[in-house]
């Protein structure tokens, strides 16, 4: 094991943050899952010890992160908000912080200039970071918590702000330190963009682990609940019919142009559905899942 | 990387960052404030009129310059971290959290007070041109101005560790509660402000000097300068210490959902 948390709870005042943790993170990539507001970033704070529990205890490669700071030497932090030191360029701000992990000037130098090329901001790296975009702030984010070649990288929804290219490059550089030994601990509230990088996550609500396991067997749990799609066709009585043959299609409601779906197994619906529509010569000018979405999700589990 | 070698480097890397971004400005403009005064009233004014002119100018300084800048600055020296939300990188460091907040208030502090000395020497320097001021109380003024700048810097920088209206409570004690001490009597609670500290130091320096007697009237005639020094050395240890200790338990701000 290497983080654990043992009946954790955190409050703000009459706030609550978590209530009742026990978890364990292994090896390799974890996904962290939540709506806005369901407690990853106090998980994540503390795990750094950045909070102390209000109770339980915290353990990060076997110490109290709170209390034996010397832990930071082997984690690294990518914090969630968007806070940088504006009058230093992106290069200053690694060396800066890179330097505070103990390395001399010059290691510290090639140091933070190797993570820049790993996150690809060499190009942009001298330009003072209140010039960059909102990609470039999260890759430096990232470069100055993966300079000093930590054991356990935590990253508080990382993927935030960036385009689909550099997401990809983003998830390709995470799986190629999960596949040299680190341990990644990522927090997102989109589902898609974990199932992309990991199978294990752990699914946090309201303050609560609500499940942890495998995407794979926490989908056999919202197998269970219907989900809905929304469809608009001009021809919306025709696609209803339609769809109503496939496997795991429960109901339909048909509105102005427009079908919502109930299926048990969206996924077959959604594999069987462009041949279905092509077949039947049906239109089909939109769809929306609905109800994929995290806080969705959150709501069958809880329900 | 042990906790005084780790003190040493957030002192030299804060030092560096002193003089970058929009507070040096101010801190410039407010910090040039007396030697623009010197200035213009050594062009304009001759003779003993203008001695208890100059007098009070450098007193002006200790009065109201040094607690203002002490203010300001003390409070932005730790409070710039919570506020700019970069806590988060110091306190996921491998060093101790008090090795962030005595690094800097070294680093900035010794940066910020170079600042302030240089100026109450340029300011000194000019008033000096007509008073023939001798070299010792060339250093007396700066001495004065450097020492209670230190104190108060350290003292407002660990009462924003304790209080988030840390600049209200500050303004507070050092232009109210300091100045209303200071005008009672000799022998006075008087002495345990900073101002007094300074002050005393300062005068000290220009003990054959026919002073402004208002200026004069909380500083009693035993009192010494060395006694002076040592007070704003315990302020500066104590509140250092205080703050340290206090950073020691301190968390990051709470996340902006639970907030």
């Amino acid at each position: 094991m290497i983080a654990g948390f043992e009946r954790v709870a955190k409050w703000y005042g009459s706030v609550v943050g978590l209530v009742d943790v026990t978890a364990s993170i292994g090896p390799g990539v974890t996904g962290l899952l939540g709506p806005n507001g369901a407690g990853k970033s106090t998980f994540l704070k503390l795990l750094t010890g950045q909070l102390r529990p209000s109770e339980g205890s915290v353990r990060l490669l076997g110490l109290d992160p709170f209390l034996k700071t010397e832990v930071h030497r082997r984690v690294g932090f990518c914090p969630e908000q968007d806070a940088f030191y504006d009058d230093m360029s992106g290069r200053e701000f690694v060396q800066h912080l890179t330097r505070l992990h103990g390395y001399a000037g010059g290691e510290a130098r090639r140091r933070a200039g190797a993570a820049i090329e790993r996150v690809e901001m060499q190009d942009a790296a001298g330009r003072a970071i209140r010039t960059y975009s909102k990609g470039m702030r999260q890759r430096i984010k990232l470069a100055q918590a993966i300079a000093h070649d930590p054991e356990v990288l935590v990253l508080d929804e990382p993927m935030t702000g960036l385009d689909p290219l550099a997401r990809r490059k983003m998830a390709d550089l995470l799986q190629s330190m999960a596949a040299a030994g680190v341990t990644v601990l990522i927090s997102s509230h989109i589902l898609h963009e974990v199932e992309s990088l990991t199978r294990t996550v752990l699914l946090l609500h309201q303050g609560r682990v609500l499940a942890q396991g495998t995407i794979e067997e926490i989908r056999s749990l919202l197998d269970r609940y219907p989900h809905r799609i929304a469809l608009r066709s001009p021809r919306a009585r025709d696609l209803a019919r339609a769809l109503l043959e496939l496997p795991g299609v429960i109901g339909v409601e048909i509105g102005d142009g427009s079908v919502a779906v109930e299926a048990r197994r969206p996924d077959e619906v959604y594999d069987r559905l462009p041949a279905l529509v092509l077949e039947a010569g049906i239109p089909v000018d939109a769809l929306e899942a609905s109800d994929v979405s995290l806080d969705a999700i959150f709501e069958y589990l809880v329900a | 990387m042990n906790a005084l070698t780790g003190t040493l480097l957030v002192a030299r890397q804060s030092f560096r960052r002193a003089f970058r971004g929009p507070r040096v400005l101010w801190l410039g403009l407010v910090t040039l404030l007396p030697l623009l005064l010197a200035l213009l009233q050594s062009s304009h004014r001759r003779g003993g009129d203008f001695e208890t002119f100059a007098v009070t100018t450098l007193f002006f300084t200790l009065q109201a310059i040094v607690p203002f800048l002490g203010l300001m600055l003390g409070v932005s020296i730790f409070g710039d971290e919570v506020e700019g939300r970069t806590l988060t990188y110091l306190f996921t460091r491998p060093l101790p959290r008090p090795v962030f907040y005595v690094g800097r208030l070294l680093g900035m502090g010794a940066a910020f007070a170079i600042v302030v000395g240089v100026t109450t020497w340029g300011a000194t320097l000019i008033y000096g041109r007509n008073l023939d001021l001798a070299p010792s109380e060339v250093r007396g003024a700066v001495a004065a101005a450097v020492g209670g700048f230190v104190a108060y810097l350290a003292f407002f920088a660990a009462l924003r560790v304790l209080f988030r209206r840390a600049l209200f409570v500050g303004f507070i004690l050092a232009f109210m509660f300091e100045g209303a001490i200071s005008k009672l009597p000799q022998g006075n609670v008087g002495q345990i402000s900073i101002w007094h500290q300074s002050a005393l130091i300062f005068l000290r320096g220009m003990e054959h000097r026919e002073l402004d007697p208002e200026a004069i009237e909380s500083i009693g005639s035993e009192e010494t300068a060395g006694e002076a020094w040592r007070v704003l050395v315990a302020v500066f240890l104590v509140s250092t210490a205080v703050g340290a200790w206090f950073i020691h338990r301190r968390e990051t701000p709470i996340p902006a959902a639970t907030s």
